[in-house]
């Protein structure tokens, strides 16, 4: 019988999970993926974790307890750090164990650390204690290595070429590209090119070009729907191009950064604010919407780095706050109003420039 | 040199005659107020904790005052102070303020002071050996004789006595330059402190603090929850303590026969390693101290503190099994005096029932 291993579809999900499912399939495992959040999930895991909690680990709470009875053993990765001189939140650094306490009926937790400040042989130790769980064959181990980081590169050029997050993945999971197959042509649509459902808008109708807006937030934030609302699909239908952070890949992300002379603490967060400076940067959006969840306590800060960053790019920034109670009915008025100050704003002609006193 | 720091408990009481044996000058910030926190509140994200706003807020009124060097608090872990404090920094400069500054964290007191040291003075450790063992030495005092207050404070007759003695130590010890000095005034002290007149038949409950050393030490912050709680008749004990913190020659430490590292052992059930900030303390010092007589514990911690509430949920698979009851309270700027006071008051109550009803069974088994 095939082991199955269970992936809750929030936090990491979103970033790792073509990595991780060549790694456990070359080990003939079988990968259970949670269903897309809905409201009992998210009830769920705010009944388990205590109010000061935030969004994000409420909903991994609820997928774990939404894949118990039906997997072997539950994935919880303990990410400690993932560059030299930079941290991850505390609340991933203590996942599995929050995950222990507050779901004492979980099944074996597979929870390997991995601390790149640590060196390369804690690393190496840490996945082979990992693979040993499947199998006795180092070298099959080392072969499903290679295989899961295939894949993961595979899925970041899908998602640098432009392919959505969600399709990306439902691709890659399909098996529709090989894992060795490394030159991919996406022909459908993706978030820039698609105005077939516009709505009539005034304002941005009248705009030859469409707005191009920077979306800047976890990847958890921005694709689970339920979350917030089909924010992207939202976007879409008022006919704007968005330019996702998930669309900038780490390096490009690290050195827009650098440009700036800013340094942000927290590895994920860096790769954000990266992001947003190489649309603010490059691309010359017309506007940013950030997207953060209550209690967060890296995003928190980030906010403030990303003001200050729009503010010196003369960008106008939104920022959409995140959690169980947000209403939908605010959040449309709040991107509708948004879009139609950015589009008055390009009538008018204001300039994108650094320089003050313009707007 | 005009030399400033933000306010940390008794902090103060003995880094000013530190720094002053360096022949430097101490500004004191003024006593953290309602205007400290606003200035914190104005400047700094509004998601962040309520001690980063706090500190900000002393930085910015010591700046004022004329400081021209500041000892800040944060450094490398995962609390959100080893973030801000850079950020607290940019800050500072972008309002106008000129100094220089070096960071302190209290996660490696004793790496930090060596380097803190050698900003201020230029020397290494043993160059300035004499400044820095009247600082131990203070310390030390000063520990001991809050320690002392937290045990007299429960039973003194006259209430308010212990606090008055307290308040004409702190004032002594501006005038303390040698370690003679201060070894006469923690003896002198000492003995006032026993003196105060107690009633020894009164019932005292025993609490012990646990959680972020800032909520622990700040009184500001934590509405004196020490105060409170000895007016209620409870003795209160903290896991945290900044002398304990500064060992120059930690051999027991070394030889993993520590307190410290005991808690880390406990710690380890629940917890695979360090979660950033003191939570990973935290966790191990519940389990150690709910294991060692107390009545009941209390976990203080800011809103929204990134470990804190990772420590809080984990102890919540302890907390089905600790042999005592465990209250949370968590401060931020809104936190009301009355509502602290009511929930400790209920919770003592709470404890005097407990302790009743195991006496009344203790009897019916003999």
């Amino acid at each position: 019988m095939t082991v199955r291993v269970g992936i809750p579809r929030a936090l990491f999900f979103y970033l790792y999970y073509p990595l991780w499912q060549a790694f456990f399939e070359a080990l003939g495992a079988e990968c259970v993926v949670s269903a897309p959040t809905h409201r009992g999930i998210l009830e769920v895991g705010a009944t388990r974790a205590t109010g000061e909690n935030c969004l994000p680990l409420k909903l991994y709470l609820g997928h774990v307890r939404a894949l118990l009875g039906r997997v072997d053993y539950l994935f919880t990765p303990l990410i400690r750090t993932l560059a030299y001189e930079e941290e991850n939140c505390a609340r991933l650094r203590g996942l599995p164990d929050l995950v222990r306490a507050l779901i004492p009926e979980a099944p074996p937790i597979l929870a390997p650390e991995i601390d790149v400040e640590g060196g390369t042989w804690k690393l190496t130790s840490a996945v082979l204690d990992l693979g040993l769980h499947f199998t006795r064959n180092p070298l099959r181990i080392r072969k499903a290595v290679e295989q899961a980081q295939v894949a993961h590169r595979t899925y970041e050029t899908m998602l640098q070429r432009g392919i959505p997050l969600p399709e990306a993945l439902s691709l890659l999971s399909a098996g529709k590209f090989g894992p060795f197959e490394d030159t991919i042509e996406w022909s459908g649509k993706t978030g820039g090119s698609d105005n077939s459902n516009r709505a009539t808008f005034a304002d941005s109708d009248d705009l030859e070009e469409p707005l191009r807006i920077a979306l800047v937030g976890h990847a958890y934030n921005l694709y689970d729907e339920y979350v917030n609302h089909r924010l992207i699909a939202r976007l879409q239908a008022l006919g704007v191009a968005l330019f996702t952070s998930a669309a900038v890949s780490e390096e490009t992300a690290r050195e827009s950064i650098a440009k700036l002379d800013f340094k942000h603490y927290w590895t994920f967060e860096h790769e954000l604010v990266g992001a947003a400076a190489y649309y603010l940067g490059q691309e010359q959006v017309d506007g940013m919407i950030v997207v953060v969840s209550f209690a967060c306590g890296t995003d928190a800060v980030m906010l403030e780095t990303l003001q200050e960053l729009s503010s010196r790019f003369n960008v106008p920034l939104l920022n959409l706050v995140l959690d169980e109670h947000s209403g939908e009915a605010g959040l449309v008025t709040r991107i509708e109003a948004f879009v139609d100050v950015l589009a008055r704003r390009k009538t008018l002609g204001v300039r994108h420039t650094a320089v003050s006193g313009t707007a | 040199m005009k030399v400033s720091f933000p306010h940390l408990g008794m902090l103060y009481v003995y880094l000013q005659p530190y720094i002053n044996s360096l022949g430097m000058e101490a500004v004191v910030p003024p006593p953290t107020s309602k205007r400290t926190l606003d200035i914190g509140v104005r400047h700094c994200p509004e998601l962040t904790c309520t001690p980063c706003k706090i500190i900000f807020g002393n930085y910015v009124e010591a700046l004022e005052h004329g400081a021209d060097t500041l000892i800040m608090l944060g450094g490398m872990g995962a609390c959100r102070l080893g973030y801000s404090v850079r950020a607290q920094r940019d800050k500072l400069l972008a309002l106008g303020f000129q100094f220089q500054a070096v960071t302190f964290s209290l996660l490696d007191a004793q790496a930090d002071l060596v380097r803190v040291n050698r900003f201020l003075t230029g020397k290494s450790l043993f160059g300035a050996l004499d400044s820095i063992r009247l600082l131990i030495d203070a310390m030390r005092a000063v520990d001991s004789l809050e320690q002392l207050a937290l045990t007299v404070r429960p039973r003194e007759l006259q209430r308010g006595e212990t606090d008055r003695i307290l308040r004409e130590a702190w004032h002594a010890m501006e005038c303390c330059r040698t370690r003679d000095d201060v070894r006469l005034f923690g003896q002198t002290y000492r003995e006032k402190l026993a003196a105060v007149p107690c009633d020894p038949s009164r019932e005292v409950l025993r609490i012990a603090l646990v959680g972020d050393p800032f909520s622990i030490l700040d009184a500001f912050f934590n509405m004196d929850i020490e105060k409170k709680l000895g007016r209620l008749g409870v003795e209160v004990n903290r896991w945290f303590w900044l002398g304990g913190s500064l060992d120059l020659f930690p051999i027991k430490d070394w030889l993993g026969l520590s307190r410290q590292k005991r808690a880390a052992r406990l710690a380890r059930q629940y917890v695979r390693g360090d979660i950033g900030g003191f939570a990973f303390s935290t966790v191990g010092e519940t389990i150690l101290l709910s294991q060692e007589g107390y009545d009941g514990l209390i976990h203080l911690a800011p809103f929204n503190c990134t470990p804190e509430v990772v420590a809080e949920n984990v102890l919540l698979a302890y907390e089905r099994h600790s042999p005592v009851p465990i209250l949370n309270l968590s401060f931020d700027e809104h936190t009301s005096d009355a509502g602290i006071s009511t929930r400790v008051e209920a919770f003592t109550d709470l404890l005097h029932h407990r302790r009743a009803l195991r006496a009344r069974e203790a009897g019916g088994v003999q």
